[in-house]
């Protein structure tokens, strides 16, 4: 499963070196955002958003995680968080043995060119106003990654890497398709050397024809650069295809890790049947199979006030008495295998 | 029976020239080239009025007084629109005071959009406490009458051609900050302003490249509105006797010179309204077709 870890690319990179031992790329523990909601005429906070509610996981160099699960349960708000879009309300992210919750905005600058972002929607992730040489090339410029006057090589041996021609510098986004912008968001964030890309639903907006081709350029760049993923979809089709690990959300908590292969030929978690067995089944005697669904009634519970005990109990098909009151963690069944879920023996342990 | 073309010889004709592309172009935004005109013609006066007008603006002769534009029986070709009260070319001073109104009308706007636009993107931007604070002050101006802040300002400051710039921007920002608030708000949360935080871009890139260009369009059509607006008012302080004082030709000291003639000289005050009046047309037409230039999605067709 592990890859070799490639070098680091960067040549104006004097970030510290992963601390030894820890081996992983990033180790994110005990994340925890909440949104305050204000009301009335003086703002008075009445209450929180339990967007991300007690996250562990970590991710080792050349991996790609598929965060999965309905929305509205924190995954972006995870991506986010990674990146200090969002400052987390508690716990600890390391990135190469950092804490980055204790950087200072200086020390931040330098840390960001090392994580990027892949955005939802290519319509709204472009700046309209912008030619893509200068989409592509700001980042570039403003720090210094090439020598002045270099850049627009460099922005043009980018477009040729996500599949783009060299004149399409000159255009503005407007002119292209949803795909093609894509490719320009994936580009841009190239440009920054990055060791580990957050690519929040990066298909989802697109047409189903494009969508293995933004996968499989995703998977094609992982192999040359040396990159990690956190891919986040909602969709497991989707993350089936590039991950090696996945982990499955629900409404804030994290209720199941595996290996690709564990996940899908033995999932633990009832939530995680659930989700595989809505994924459409294309093969022939997927009749059969169609039979055997579980699936699960009602909408997500809300994070302003989510249930007691388990979160998902109420709409767990195997519901018991105690799942009201006991919340399990989240505990090692396999290899890389974790459950969040009594019938795992977890809260009893 | 009449005969039928097989094909239509103006659709046939290959790729179109770049005239008749352009004066396509140009019959589409037709009223703005109206617009265009006038703002011209507008500019052109103000650079040139010593050489375009007939006479010396400040020049009074007794014995001339109240004379009939040429048009007019009894009147002389020597003073195409007449002469005031105190037998002063009217046409002259109309030209010379095309310069007031566009120094004052531009000025009062850029000062405008320094203040207004700085808070507006610092109120939507931020938002929380500083744009709790700004949206106050911004309620509070707006919900005081325009007449009394100006009037008062200027009775502070004194009436000069300086000081009415600084009363009109200072009573006219808040259109600004509200709508650079607004937009800049929607922006805020769209993804490629995300994009540009996690690319390690420093806020005032951010709120300079990234924010500021896509505003544009509003406030460019806003800003030239307030330009006709700032002339009007600039007219209104001066007829009030609290802008531009006499023998200064501006176009509102003259329409309130002009009142108390209005009903035998009716001309006196009926040629510097004509004038406020073009000006205002002009640029709110320009203001109209330059919107739709500058959106990037209309640029091609």
């Amino acid at each position: 499963m592990e890859r070799p870890a490639p070098e680091c690319r960067l040549p104006s990179n004097s970030f510290p070196a992963a601390s030894p031992g820890d081996g992983f790329l990033l180790r994110v523990q005990g994340l925890k955002k909440h949104f305050p909601i204000y009301k009335g005429l003086l703002g008075r906070t009445v209450g929180y958003v339990y967007a991300v509610d007690g996250v562990s996981f970590a991710i080792r160099k050349g991996e790609t995680l598929g965060l999965v699960g309905e929305s509205g349960c924190g995954k972006s708000t995870i991506g986010r968080c990674l990146l200090r879009l969002y400052e987390p309300t508690a716990g600890e992210i390391f990135f190469q043995g950092t804490d980055i919750g204790k950087l200072n905005p200086g020390e931040m600058i330098r840390f960001r060119t090392k994580m990027q972002m892949i955005f939802q929607d290519p319509y709204s992730s472009l700046n309209p106003r912008l030619r893509v040489r200068e989409i592509i090339g700001e980042a570039l410029r403003v720090h210094h990654l090439v020598p002045e006057g270099d850049w627009t090589d460099r922005v043009r041996q980018l477009l040729a890497e996500v599949g783009l021609q060299p004149d399409h510098m000159a255009r503005y986004p407007h002119e292209f398709s949803g795909g093609q912008r894509q490719r320009i968001g994936v580009a841009r964030s190239l440009a920054m050397n990055p060791d580990l890309i957050v690519a929040d639903e990066p298909v989802s907006a697109l047409d189903v024809s494009i969508q293995a081709q933004v996968i499989n350029l995703l998977d094609s760049l992982k192999e040359k650069h040396g990159l990690s993923y956190i891919v986040i979809a909602h969709d497991l089709a989707v993350v089936e295809h590039i991950s090696d690990r996945i982990a499955v959300m629900y409404l804030g908590k994290l209720v199941e890790t595996a290996r690709d292969r564990d996940l899908y030929l033995n999932p633990k978690h009832p939530y995680t049947e659930a989700l595989l067995s809505a994924v459409p089944i294309p093969a022939p005697g997927g009749r059969e199979r169609r039979k055997s669904r579980k699936l699960i009634q009602g909408d997500v519970a809300s994070p302003i006030n989510p249930p007691s005990g388990c979160r998902f109990h109420t709409r767990c098909p195997k519901m018991m008495e105690e799942c009201r009151r006991i919340d399990p963690p989240l505990i090692e069944i396999g290899p890389e295998h974790h459950v969040a879920c009594l019938l795992q023996g977890g809260g009893r342990s | 029976m009449a005969e039928i073309p097989t094909s239509n010889p103006e659709i046939d004709e290959a790729a179109p020239s770049m005239l008749s592309l352009v004066l396509r172009k140009m019959w589409h935004l037709r009223m703005g080239v109206l617009g265009g005109l006038l703002i011209f013609c507008l500019i052109f006066i103000a650079l040139f009025c010593p050489y375009l007008s007939p006479h010396d603006p400040f020049k009074q002769d007794i014995t001339k007084r109240l004379w009939k534009p040429a048009f007019m029986e009894g009147g002389k070709a020597e003073y195409p629109l007449g002469t005031d009260h105190l037998g002063r070319d009217l046409l002259t001073r109309i030209l010379y005071g095309t310069r007031i109104s566009l120094v004052v009308g531009l000025a009062a706007v850029i000062l405008m959009l320094t203040v207004g636009v700085t808070l507006g993107l610092v109120a939507g931007y931020f938002g929380g406490k500083a744009d709790a604070v700004i949206s106050f002050l911004v309620n509070c101006m707006m919900g005081f009458p325009f007449i009394l802040l100006a009037m008062s300002l200027v009775a502070v400051l004194g009436a000069s051609l300086q000081n009415i710039i600084i009363a009109l921007g200072l009573t006219g920002w808040p259109v600004f900050t509200r709508v650079t608030r607004i937009e800049t708000m929607k922006l805020r949360d769209r993804e490629f302003v995300l994009a540009a935080k996690s690319l390690a871009f420093s806020t005032r890139r951010i709120l300079a490249r990234h924010i500021l260009p896509n505003l544009l369009p509003a406030i460019l059509v806003l800003a030239t509105v307030e330009v006709a607006r700032a002339i009007i008012r600039e007219s209104l302080l001066s007829f009030l006797g609290l802008g531009i004082q006499p023998p200064t030709p501006s176009w509102g000291v003259m329409l309130a010179e002009g009142r108390d003639y209005m009903l035998l000289q009716w001309w006196l005050a009926a040629f510097p309204g004509m004038a406020i009046f073009m000006s205002a047309l002009g640029i709110n037409l320009l203001g109209d077709a330059l919107r739709d230039l500058v959106d990037p999605y209309l640029r091609k067709t």
